[in-house]
């Protein structure tokens, strides 16, 4: 009696409760890893005649633990390989094989132009992904046009190589949608932006949330700060998270009159970023084409000087103080259209605050922008007839941080951007993923869209 | 019509007593008194408990018909929910003092937290609850950190004393979410619970339960895939054997729990993907419970824990036009949590004479945590020793001081918490409960062990923080009148409590820009309650009213003396449960709880504003009537006043968000039947 009513028990009750969890665990398994694709960086680029050479990536949306193999067929059309033009890595039977060493996300190809070769500029070579290592797959932007001529593009897709960090991605990133080119500078590879355009300006670094104040007792740059008014400085210095205030960063709207350092007057700068230590810091004018940066850390009293020397194709020429030298950072005046970056912007009127993907528009050189609403237009319809109804703003922050949310849903999908180019051509812009909710991208390679409209 | 009148007659059977269920708080059975076993040296009647304890019996369980152990105690005096729609989560408060402040025992033992919130209520399965058992006022000497402003005790159904016998139940439940329902699966909640047990000849006995508890969310007034209320999927398991003999009581339990709740996100109609985000928890709970009877005068109880409780975040992204699933690599897309905590405690009862009782006890409890942004694993250790003592001079007095000593490995405990309860008993109807205690609340292993560092968050533990610690006051009068035919009893009760030291986020002294946790703050809660309670043949009914205090901090500030002020603000509560069950008919009841508003000065910018949350009314309706010896049928209307958000221009305490406006309460008035059987 006992013995089969605890068999019943056994098999009425625990052996069906058991196998109903085995099968509510059993059944969950995890979905696979999204797969690792390898695309070219661009669909179309140009080598004009100004130019020698031109790069271009190949991409992996992540990282791989072994090195990986690329090889890329190269078809021509009216171009030599040798006598007009040559690659690196080296075209060999009509494929160029490259490596991605472990831990990478790229590998460079670089097309030069032959010694004194001529062009006519519809000369062709078309580049495709042919075969990858691994578990790697082919992805979706896998041929790339090279014309030896200026393109004007038509649009097309790019993923910005913001680099490691996620939100705090190390790189800023220029582009220019007329030949389809990024341009990337290590946000922490300048300190100071020195303006070419005639007048005194020395710029803070505004990408890595670099903060300055005037010296206030009466400091020069070959003052050692002892330690304890070193700490009072580092505290008025303070940016972010509700820190900070709008006296010790540039004007965010881009007005040079309203920026901090002004000229021959002494500032404890802090570089930004979490790099120390401070900087005494002391910029003049040498003359109508060079400036004079002396600069000491801030428990030196040896001054080091550098005389830089401004380069008129650029808006600004960017210095290291690091390193002592200048860098190259922004690409010429007309050469870009907006540049995604992570940027010190507002978080009120009276705080200031560091934006992740922060988008500026190339107000000086007559790029201009408007929001439009999708509601009133789609992205996929808009087109020359609905340019005449917008009206384009020179405001450096009409994109800025409102195409996004950093929390929650991420891409605002109800909005995207008509940009005027200048060359006066209007494209259409849209983000189509970042690494924030579910759009599947990776922080810091944010992925954009855009086509040319008129 | 006829037809219809002859058939209900045909269907009314013999009404087997509910009293079945438990010899506790039934309408029939009135002379009995509820047991309880919170805080007492032996399992004491209601009366004789020296310490207010408020008793959520299995019958009172049974008619509000709760599918989860928070939803019971939603129209319980002092006790508010708090329904996180981020997490998927309900915290609750008691007193006006929440997650942290209240402590939460399975069967006197305490239950392992991930973080603040007390999610470890609604991981506990409903049908193998017997009672709950609330006790307001610190229980910090018996049950140390965290019993600030009360102690939640859940005891669990003991084996039936009959040897020889099977006992066998299974429950069927449906309810609608508002509108929203499909059967079995889906929409709405359903829950299923089959549980048998058997006791042996020689008082060895053995039980198991399974429950699966499935909530398919409320979409509410969202569009999309999104849904207010995240679906929930509950699959709970319990095991229990044990021995009870005359002298000697031992038992061991083992809880498991796999829970899974989902958000799911909108279409992304640019890139056609979506995502769902799973909170998967694992929950094992481990329980070794004996006693032993050494002497008529000593007694010696042992309990014993081992849990382990795991949270994995999984964020899953799925391609609309392919219908391909692939795991998301983005930041904190995949995550997991891991808390396990042993604990142990041996008590003694000795009965030095017979005015005066001692109950010596000591306890360890070890915490571990991984994940949840703790900086790598971090484990606390707790070591306290404590004395009870119960002085009985007169019949009408009892006087019970204690005191506890802990140890604590991370950081300061308080060395001596000192506790004293007094009861008089002035005539054979009045009660009169005085009582002071020392409470202490732990600081969390996040507030300890914190490192959150990113582009926009600079925010550090601190593992010098010392515990919170509070003095509570509570004083109660209780009148019952002992007529046969009518029995009424009413409670006056006022409480004051002073918090100290209390653990806040602000910026680092020594770092500007870094935030970390400090004991800075200073909080108050006083408070009123009144509760009746009339017992009338088959009629039951209960009527609440409290009135909760909570300090304004900004009183007194010489920032704001031009603002009118109190020094308190005070939010109402009133609450009524009234249950009738004639015999042969079936068994009506009703609860019903109304919030009070609740608004505190805050600072809005730079004005002070009054802010906080509307009162709303909450209403539960159970008819419930027993086919037969072994069958039970419920159905009722959950709340019935269709609440589903009430506006709370508090805001949150988030810096992310500039608060919703909106508290979500409920998910509108909803169905429900359940059908039961018991062998």
């Amino acid at each position: 009696m006992r013995r089969s009513i605890f068999t019943t028990i056994k098999r009425g009750i625990v052996f069906p409760c058991v196998s109903a969890l085995c099968l509510a665990a059993c059944n969950d398994k995890d979905a696979p890893l999204p797969d690792n694709t390898a695309n070219l960086s661009a669909a179309e680029l140009g080598l004009d005649e100004s130019q020698t050479a031109k790069s271009f990536l190949v991409t992996l949306d992540r990282a791989a633990e072994e090195a990986l193999t690329v090889t890329l067929e190269v078809a021509n059309s009216g171009a030599a390989y040798g006598a007009q033009y040559t690659t690196l890595p080296p075209l060999n039977g009509g494929i160029i094989t490259l490596s991605i060493p472990a831990g990478q996300t790229s590998a460079e190809v670089t097309v030069t132009k032959t010694g004194d070769a001529l062009f006519e500029g519809t000369e062709t070579v078309t580049f495709s992904i042919a075969t990858a290592s691994g578990d790697v797959v082919v992805g979706d932007r896998k041929t790339l046009l090279l014309t030896f001529g200026a393109i004007v593009s038509e649009g097309g897709t790019l993923t910005l190589q913001g680099g490691e960090g996620g939100a705090n991605a190390i790189n800023s990133v220029f582009v220019d949608f007329s030949t389809n080119e990024m341009v990337t500078a290590e946000r922490k590879s300048w300190n100071f932006a020195l303006y070419t355009g005639g007048r005194f300006a020395v710029l803070l670094n505004n990408t890595t949330g670099s903060t300055a104040v005037e010296a206030t007792g009466g400091e020069t740059v070959g003052t050692v700060i002892p330690s304890a008014d070193s700490a009072v400085y580092a505290a008025s210095l303070k940016i972010g998270m509700g820190a900070g205030s709008f006296d010790i960063v540039d004007d965010i709207a881009g007005d040079l009159d309203k920026s901090v350092i002004k000229e021959g007057k002494v500032y404890i700068v802090s570089l930004g970023d979490g790099q120390t230590p401070l900087y005494k810091v002391r910029a003049t004018r040498k003359d109508a084409n060079t400036y004079t940066m002396e600069y000491a850390p801030a428990n030196s009293a040896t001054i080091s000087t550098v005389d830089a020397a401004i380069n008129a194709d650029c808006d600004f020429t960017y210095i290291s103080i690091v390193e002592g030298k200048v860098v190259s950072v922004a690409p010429p005046k007309k050469k870009w259209d907006i540049e995604w970056t992570r940027a010190t912007y507002k978080a009120s009127a009276t705080i200031p605050y560091i934006f992740s993907d922060f988008v500026i528009i190339n107000y000086l050189n007559g790029v201009q922008a408007v929001q439009v609403d999708a509601a009133t237009v789609s992205y996929e319809t808009f087109a020359a007839a609905d340019v005449s109804s917008l009206t384009f703003s020179s405001d450096i922050d009409v994109i800025g941080g409102n195409w996004r949310s950093t929390t929650g849903s991420g891409i605002y999908q109800d909005r995207f951007y008509a940009v005027k180019d200048p060359a006066g051509n209007v494209y259409k812009l849209r983000f189509l993923k970042f690494g924030v909710g579910s759009d599947g991208g990776v922080r810091g390679y944010p992925e954009i869209e855009y086509a040319l409209v008129k | 019509m006829k037809k219809l009148f002859i058939y209900g007659v045909l269907l009314l059977c013999t009404v087997e007593a509910l009293a079945r269920q438990a010899a506790m708080d039934t309408v029939l059975t009135a002379t009995i008194d509820e047991v309880v076993v919170t805080g007492q040296f032996v399992p004491q009647s209601l009366r004789s408990s020296l310490f207010k304890v408020k008793v959520i019996g299995s019958a009172t369980l049974r008619q509000k018909a709760a599918v989860t152990p928070e939803s019971a105690l939603n129209t319980v005096m002092g006790i508010r929910l708090n329904n996180d729609m981020n997490t998927g989560e309900t915290d609750f408060e008691i007193m006006g003092m929440s997650g942290q402040n209240v402590k939460v025992l399975l069967d006197g033992v305490p239950l392992v937290d991930r973080s603040s919130t007390r999610q470890c209520l609604s991981q506990l399965d409903v049908n193998t609850i017997a009672r709950i058992e609330i006790v307001e006022g610190p229980m910090s000497v018996n049950y140390g950190a965290d019993a600030l402003a009360g102690v939640v005790n859940i005891i669990t159904k003991q084996a039936t004393p009959d040897a020889g016998r099977l006992s066998l139940s299974a429950k069927v439940q449906e309810e609608s979410a508002g509108s929203e329902y499909s059967p079995f699966a889906g929409k709405g909640r359903h829950n299923e619970n089959i549980s048998a047990g058997y006791t042996f000849n020689k008082g060895f006995y053995v039980s198991a339960a399974f429950t699966r508890n499935a909530f398919g969310g409320w979409q509410g007034d969202l569009t999309g895939r999104k849904k207010q209320w995240h679906p929930k999927m509950q699959y709970l398991s319990g095991l229990k054997a044990g021995y009870s003999g005359a002298k000697t009581t031992v038992w061991y339990r083992l809880d498991y729990l796999n829970e899974n709740i989902l958000t799911e996100e909108d279409v992304n109609s640019v890139t056609n993907m979506t995502s769902d985000c799973e909170f998967i928890t694992g929950r094992y709970t481990h329980l070794l419970q004996g006693g032993h009877t050494v002497s008529s005068r000593l007694r010696i109880d042992v309990a014993g824990s081992w849990q382990d409780y795991h949270r994995r975040t999984r964020t899953t992204l799925i391609h609309t036009d392919t219908g391909k699933r692939t795991l998301s690599l983005a930041d904190g897309a995949q995550a997991q949590i891991d808390y396990s905590s042993l604990f142990g405690r041996l008590t003694g009862v000795w009965t030095a004479s017979d005015v005066l009782s001692l109950q010596p006890g000591i306890e360890y409890h070890s915490t571990e945590g991984t994940g949840d942004r703790i900086d790598g694993t971090r484990a606390v250790t707790d070591a306290a020793v404590f004395v009870a003592a119960e002085y009985r001079p007169f019949r009408w007095l009892n006087i019970r001081p204690g005191v506890r000593s802990s140890h604590n490995s991370a950081y300061d405990a308080p060395p001596v918490t000192p506790s004293l309860n007094v009861k008089f008993r002035p005539c054979e109807a009045v009660d009169l409960r005085l009582s002071y205690g020392r409470g202490f609340r732990a600081p969390s292993l996040q507030e300890l062990y914190y490192s959150f560092h990113d582009a926009n968050h600079n925010i550090d533990g601190n593992p010098d923080l010392k515990a919170e610690d509070s003095d509570s006051y509570m004083a109660s009068v209780t009148w019952r009148n002992r007529a046969a035919a009518v029995q009424l009893s009413s409670a006056l009760s006022g409480f004051f409590n002073d918090f100290r030291n209390r653990i806040s986020l602000v910026e680092s002294y020594a770092d500007a820009g870094l935030y970390t946790y400090y004991n800075i703050d200073r909080y108050r809660t006083v408070g009123l309650t009144l509760e009746s309670g009339l017992q009338w043949a088959a009629l039951q009914a209960d009527v609440g009213v409290a009135c909760v205090g909570r300090m304004n901090s900004y009183y007194g500030d010489a920032q704001y003396s031009t603002v009118e002020m109190s020094r308190y603000r005070f939010s109402p509560e009133i609450s009524a449960g009234i249950s009738w069950a004639p015999a042969r008919v079936g068994t009506f009841s009703l609860f019903y709880k109304m919030n009070g508003a609740r608004r505190e000065y805050t600072l809005d910018g730079t004005d002070l504003k009054l802010l906080g949350i509307d009162a709303y009314h909450w209403l539960d309706v159970t008819l419930g009537r027993t086919l037969g010896a072994h069958w039970l049928v419920q159905a009722g209307v959950k709340n019935l006043l269709n609440v589903t958000t009430v506006r709370n221009t508090g805001g949150s305490d988030s810096p992310h968000d500039s608060g919703t406006g909106i508290s979500h309460a409920g998910y509108g008035r909803s169905a429900f039947c359940a059908v039961i059987f018991t062998l």
